[in-house]
């Protein structure tokens, strides 16, 4: 019996439908650029991976939470596309989502002077995070539980690691998964900047630069995906796309922006994956990181490949989908399954986006120019979040 | 299993520094974290833990809006209507890194773990206490497991609990799966 992913539902920068976004994965397709989504005129920085359909970004209006929005989209889209309504009874689903911090319309909480409302008021321009997703949950008739996760940038792998041990220990027959987030909007935007780790430069599209020895940050994106995660024995045969052969978690318990400098403890999380899939290191055949781009991050999962595979650290093919899209914070682990998933498909690893100039600090073997060919079984996949928490995963091809 | 619970009264301090090493961390508390490190200090005085102990976190919604509250009051004044320009003026300079911080949702499963060296297997949920049950039901291994959930209420009332307990506790707990409050789980099981 092997856990497998049987669908994908995507609102992504790379594109709104499976098919659209693969394809802006597989080209390279550069999908950062200045704010369109709502005014960021005299920001200090404007540039943003947004949802794009066909090429264009998706507007909405500024009382809907644009996570939830796509959150939405993308459910719908993994229904049409497996039918898991059908398939399963209610009780045998379960939702686990990954998420990020609540939505407050500040435009509409400003001019209908919500903040005068005393305590326990109900405040029409915060949308709850936890609320609305259990709505959907609803509204699609999933019963075996809806739980929200919201460890930053790992609380999409988080949950999905979560319905992995579900499926395994078969509480569930079928797990509704993934992730969605969106700091696109005025007060979510700025915070994340004044953090300090945004990617300054003229250029939106090139600014996230990961392992570059030029890089100097990362770039918010924004996005949801989706996926169907079921028991092999129940899965239509045709419908898989990989399998997630094993999962660790691990809290670096260091500091709350920056990784532990050792990366002893992201190391520990490769180690249980791999332990978990029942494989050793030299079975992997490439990684796809993190790679946010900053400063302290990508060093960080070199020393983490270093402990765990050794020598081989510097040429193990490595790949990061971040210079394309940006960082998608609570959604970026699920939405970076696309390019795993390309991986295992096309038996290939595609050159990182905007990586150009090799740093002697991180010397990894990322791909440049075109990609590289080679034969893929196993896939290790790397999150790390702001507080130290961090997730590995072993995706395999699958093989019945 | 072993229970702690606390619960703080909308204006009552909470001595976080009788409770926490990491004095200088606590500029960057939220009250919720604040009384997770009492409620921890209840659960484990002689503060020993070991490093790889799993541990799965559950929080509530809300403080976060008390920063929006403040920032537009001291607005209100000047300002009838929103605009970019507004923000940028107004509001902007008073967002600091430490407001960012304390939005993020997984940040009191963060301290607790920085403050007792915690390193093992993890997960920061929102009110999904039934996500937390499985989390800890589901940990490979039948070792101790710490589990925890806090709610910062709307008037500044505060309540976190926390509970050691064994993987196989939890099997077939009539909660799991079900939609309930986190803290409840601890405010209902905590000793008489």
């Amino acid at each position: 019996m092997a856990i497998v992913i049987t669908g994908i539902g995507v609102q992504s920068p790379l594109g709104c439908t499976l098919q659209e976004a693969m394809q802006h994965v597989a080209r390279g397709t550069r999908c950062v650029s200045d704010i369109e989504s709502f005014d960021a005129s005299g920001f200090p920085m404007k540039a943003a991976g947004e949802v794009r359909s066909e090429g264009r970004v998706v507007h909405t209006p500024s009382d809907v939470d644009r996570k939830i929005f796509f959150l939405n989209r993308a459910l719908e889209q993994l229904e049409q596309a497996t039918g898991f309504r059908e398939r399963y009874a209610p009780a045998e689903l379960v939702m686990n989502m990954g998420c990020g911090v609540d939505y407050v319309d500040i435009e509409r909480f400003f001019n209908n002077e919500e903040f005068l409302l005393p305590p326990f008021s109900e405040l029409p321009a915060h949308h709850k995070t936890d609320a609305q997703i259990r709505e959907l949950a609803r509204l699609l008739d999933i019963r075996g539980g809806c739980h929200v996760f919201v460890a930053a940038c790992v609380a999409s792998t988080q949950a999905m690691g979560l319905s992995l041990r579900m499926l395994r220990r078969g509480t569930h027959r079928a797990a509704i998964t993934g992730g969605s987030e969106s700091m696109i909007s005025h007060i979510n935007y700025i915070g994340f900047f004044l953090l300090g780790a945004m990617a300054p430069g003229a250029s939106p599209a090139t600014a996230c630069k990961p392992f570059d020895r030029l890089r100097r940050g990362t770039i918010l994106g924004e996005g949801a995906l989706t996926m169907l995660l079921e028991r092999s024995e129940y899965a239509r045969p045709e419908s898989i796309l990989a399998e997630i052969a094993g999962y660790g978690a691990t809290m670096d318990a260091f500091a709350i922006t920056d990784p532990e400098p050792s990366a002893a403890r992201l190391a520990r999380a490769i180690e249980l994956a791999l332990e978990d899939a029942g494989i050793p290191p030299d079975q992997i055949d490439c990684a796809h990181l993190h790679g946010t781009g900053t400063l302290k991050n990508d060093p960080a999962e070199y020393l983490a490949l270093r402990k765990v595979f050794g020598e081989r650290a510097s040429t193990l093919p490595v790949y990061s989908l971040k210079g394309q899209m940006g960082h998608l914070i609570g959604s970026c682990g699920a939405m970076e399954m696309l390019g795993v998933i390309h991986t295992l498909q096309h038996q290939e690893v595609l050159p990182t986006v905007n990586f150009s100039e090799p740093d002697p600090e991180v010397p990894l073997n990322v791909i440049q120019g075109e990609p590289l060919s080679l034969g893929v079984r196993y896939v290790l996949k790397l999150n790390s979040a702001f507080g130290g928490q961090n997730t590995a995963f072993v995706i395999k091809k699958y093989e019945p | 299993m072993r229970i702690s619970y606390v619960t703080y009264l909308p204006d009552q301090e909470i001595p976080v520094y009788d409770f926490v090493v990491q004095r200088k961390l606590v500029k960057y508390y939220t009250r919720e974290t604040m009384a997770a490190m009492a409620a921890m200090a209840a659960l484990y005085p002689d503060r020993k833990l070991d490093e790889d102990t799993p541990f799965f976190y559950a929080t509530g919604e809300l403080e976060m809006m008390a920063f929006y509250i403040e920032a537009c009051q001291k607005m209100a004044g000047r300002h009838t209507r929103f605009s970019p320009e507004l923000f940028l003026k107004e509001l902007v300079p008073q967002i600091s890194p430490l407001t960012q911080f304390k939005q993020m949702r997984n940040m009191t499963q963060c301290f607790v773990s920085i403050e007792y060296g915690l390193r093992g297997d993890n997960a920061a949920l929102l009110r999904s206490g039934s996500g937390m049950l499985y989390e800890a039901m589901l940990c490979p291994g039948n070792r101790p497991v710490l589990i925890g959930a806090g709610r910062l209420y709307a008037d500044n009332r505060v309540e976190v609990g926390f509970a050691e307990v064994l993987p196989s506790e939890l099997e077939g707990h009539p909660l799991l799966g079900k939609d309930f409050e986190p803290v409840d789980f601890f405010r209902t099981h905590q000793p008489a």
